[in-house]
């Protein structure tokens, strides 16, 4: 048993079909190989037609499968103002908080006349003072480099894993990689691109 | 989910599939809904080549009743449902709580929904259970989901009863690592039934004379109970006992931890019925009770009337006392609020100076859930707009339960209520009788199978005027995409029995009646425009692919889908399509002042074209 002594959470933000169930599957079944107890919630149903979409994994000596407030070690957004509202679960100035740079406008916006998505700087006031180790990453540009969009949310687990003193290993994820796209070898190669682009990418900005 | 794996991250939902597929169960059968659907998909997945019957049935009292059948056959039998679809197998769920004679096994899996997460109502399956004397039990995690539906198919045959397992959405819908046991080999899935009128005819006399058998039967239960290796207590040094079940009980668990206190445990898993002689014990002990639940307060009640009819001098707090909330769902923080006002200990709340939510939310746009791009819904409730404004008619929209619920959402604002499954026409006949507006009841396929049929043949019976739209995207598209009777293929993909809702509606003797294509947008003004105007009871049936189903095909068969863009020298900038029609795929520029199509969204379904006044919207 390789089990962690001391808890490790980590808090998933996003929007319906950005891929975070799929990035929680990896992270969850990389623990699972390493033996470390894993336990996650996630919500399905109505909130995936384009609603907001959290997934909260919790590794080592937890019970329950929800982070509380105050309680996570990272908070790994897809969505640039989804981070704000997922903000609160982050553990006050020692959490990371990785999140993507890419905006996703709802539709419901253009209802209102002139409506607009709030500029970054002001969303990123509010993340700010709740943690100080705050890292922006274009996950849909390097999605692209990696040849397909969908991989954003791998590239934002890439950085997750570039976390000093992060428990899982890259080893593991590989092999989870494996399990999520059996026999896939196209995805497979695609995703680990897009993995190392954005592990490389959060080495560079922790510099 | 193969042999040779012992241990796999899995969803309490595939858990309890996981331990319906271990207990070697014969014949599965039920209905999605929210958070239960994946019970069934992955019975269904798994299941395929054991020789089992699994089916989706029309609605959950059938599902109930198949399971019944089964299990009066003397095979194992399952059903699953969310809360609210036991509300809709209650009235054979109650009477064959009564009657037992369950000779195979008979499990069925209640996901209950805390904090509406994708649900109408709060409602508590425990109560249920009490009401029918029915076996409930209540796992924790996926490990125990697993193990305690193995358990309770023994527990089934050997008290000839069903057992409610209930969850919870975050039971159903968490991951947790799950040690897995053997797929029994089977020989044969038939049983046989053997005649017993006295025990399978509800007569009076018969349900007479079972009920005190019944009563007596749970009596030798609850002394069990006390014993049961589900209910187990967790001996701490403080004065405190917590009595809790379910996912309450890994939040005490967590919220302990945490603040280092060490109370009695008391975790029941056979919850009902309750083991009434240990919980007198541990009152007796201690000083100060806890009890942490949720949904309705079931132990609460039960605990406070034990501890008086007692004479036990225990103060016990719950939602009476405002320890526990009255609504939704319990958290870590929570119980370790609650825990801090019983134990008198300082409670910091987190996140003092920082922003708040409400701050944050305010600056953030909102996310509610929407209607996909080229969801054929959008359109079809866009041409009933057009078709009434025309007539200057303001109608009444009854709606019902299915993704087009999401019409209520502005700019369509077309859902004036929403109940229960099936409630749309059933509403649309009082309506009809009550008042002198116009009515227009929307219902989707799958709900129209599951309990529209009665309330349509009622509104030829009695006479009751309206235009009723069956929103028909041949599939059940909110819990993912299930089959419906129309498809003609079953739980395992194998080939099934087809009936086209057209035949049910010229069955009944619906004389008005109309197919048409949503994305042939002005077929379907003018044919909603005729319904409207034969001033009759008439069906219209707006027939079209779901739009993800279809993008899901056409990426399966490897084809590209034809997209549109905004042709910016036509575009004027009147902002119809995004004020008026809102695909998700279009948005609005506002330096520009063009309008602007995410061709990575756009399903090509070609609506938009029609409903530009400039025809801006062009083919790629």
């Amino acid at each position: 048993m390789t089990d962690l002594k001391k808890s490790y959470q980590i808090e998933i933000a996003g929007v319906g079909g950005t891929g975070v169930l799929t990035a929680a599957a990896l992270i969850g079944n990389s623990a699972l190989i390493q033996d470390i107890y894993v336990v996650q919630s996630e919500i399905h149903g109505m909130a995936q037609r384009g609603g907001v979409v959290n997934t909260e994994i919790r590794l080592g000596p937890v019970s329950g499968p929800l982070i509380p407030d105050a309680g996570a070690d990272v908070l790994l957004s897809f969505e640039l103002g989804e981070t704000a509202r997922a903000v609160r679960k982050i553990k006050p100035k020692v959490g990371y908080v990785i999140m993507n740079s890419h905006i996703i406008v709802p539709p419901s916006l253009g209802i209102k006349k002139g409506a607009k998505y709030p500029e970054a700087d002001s969303i990123l006031a509010l993340i700010k003072p709740y943690s100080e180790k705050v890292f922006l990453i274009d996950a849909f540009e390097l999605a692209k480099e990696a040849g397909d969009l969908r991989t954003q949310n791998v590239v934002l687990c890439g950085a997750l894993f570039a976390i000093p003193d992060f428990p899982l290993t890259i080893e593991s994820l590989k092999q989870a990689l494996n399990i999520q796209f059996r026999g896939k070898e196209k995805i497979i190669a695609t995703n680990m691109k897009a993995f190392e682009l954005g592990y490389n990418k959060m080495k560079e900005l922790m510099k | 989910m193969t042999k040779q794996v012992t241990k796999m991250l899995l969803s309490g939902n595939e858990a309890f599939a996981r331990g319906v597929l271990e207990a070697g169960v014969d014949i599965a059968a039920a209905y999605p809904g929210t958070p239960s659907t994946e019970i069934m998909e992955t019975i269904a997945h798994f299941g395929k080549d054991t020789g089992m019957h699994a089916e989706w049935s029309i609605n959950e009292k059938i599902a109930f009743e198949v399971a019944l059948g089964a299990s009066w056959s003397g095979l194992r039998s399952f059903t699953a449902a969310k809360h609210v679809g036991l509300n809709v197998a209650a009235d054979s769920f109650f009477t064959a709580a009564l009657f037992g004679g369950m000779k195979g096994g008979f499990v069925m899996v209640i996901a209950d929904d805390p904090s509406f997460h994708s649900s109408q109502n709060e409602q508590d399956t425990r109560m249920y259970a009490l009401a029918a004397h029915a076996i409930c039990m209540e796992p924790s995690t996926p490990q125990e989901a697993l193990d305690m539906t193995k358990y309770a198919y023994e527990f089934s045959e050997k008290w000839e009863s069903m057992v409610v397992i209930r969850s919870t959405t975050r039971l159903s819908h968490s991951r947790g690592p799950v040690i897995l046991g053997e797929i029994p080999k089977r020989e044969t899935n038939k049983g046989e039934f053997i005649k017993d009128p006295a025990k399978f005819v509800c007569l009076p006399g018969n349900a007479r004379r079972t009920k005190p058998l019944l009563l007596a039967k749970m009596d030798e239960i609850k002394d069990y109970s006390s014993k049961s290796q589900w209910n187990v207590v967790e001996k701490g040094k403080d004065p405190l006992l917590v009595i809790t079940s379910g996912v309450s009980y890994l939040y005490v668990k967590d919220s302990v931890q945490e603040m280092g206190i060490d109370p009695t445990i008391y975790k029941i898993g056979l919850s009902n019925p309750m083991p009434e002689a240990k919980i007198i014990e541990l009152l007796k002990e201690h000083p100060e009770c806890l009890i942490a639940e949720e949904v309705e307060p079931y132990f609460e009640l039960k605990v406070k009337a034990l501890a008086a009819e007692n004479g036990i001098k225990v103060k016990i707090y719950g939602r009476k006392e405002k320890v526990i909330p009255i609504s939704n769902e319990l958290n870590p923080l929570i119980l370790k609020e609650s825990l801090s006002k019983v134990m008198k200990k300082e409670f910091e709340a987190v996140g003092k100076g920082l922003p708040t939510q409400t701050e944050i939310n305010e600056l953030l746009p909102n996310r509610p859930p929407e209607l996909c791009a080229g969801c054929p819904h959008r359109s079809t409730f866009y041409a009933i707009k057009k078709a009434t404004r025309k007539r200057q008619i303001k109608p009444i929209m009854p709606g019902d339960i299915g993704c087009y619920t999401l019409g209520f959402m502005a700019p369509l604002n077309a859902v004036d209520t929403t109940v229960a499954m099936g409630a749309s026409i059933g509403i649309a006949n009082g309506l009809a009788h009550a008042t002198d507006q116009q009515i227009i009841p929307v219902i989707g396929d799958s709900t129209f199978f599951h309990t529209g049929i009665p309330a349509l043949v009622n509104a030829i019976v009695n006479k009751a005027k309206f235009v009723l739209v069956v929103m028909d995207n041949h599939l059940t598209a909110m819990t993912g995409g299930q089959p419906t009777p129309e498809l003609g293929y079953g739980a395992f993909g194998e080939p099934a029995g087809v009936v086209m809702i057209e035949q049910v509606c010229k069955g009944i003797g619906i004389k008005n009646l109309w197919i048409v294509d949503p994305y042939d947008h002005d077929k379907t003004i003018e044919v909603m425009g005729e319904a409207l105007d034969c001033n009759d009871l008439a069906v219209v049936i707006s027939r079209r692919d779901c739009a993800l189903e279809y993008s899901r095909k056409m990426r399966r068969a490897k084809e590209t889908m034809d997209t549109y863009y905004t042709d910016e020298e036509v575009c004027i900038g009147c902002r119809t399509c995004v004020r008026d029609f809102a695909c998700p795929a279009i948005t609005f520029d506002y330096e520009k002042k063009k309008s602007h199509v995410d061709e990575s969204v756009c399903v090509g379904c070609s609506v938009c074209r029609s409903i530009c006044p400039y025809d801006a919207f062009t083919k790629r």
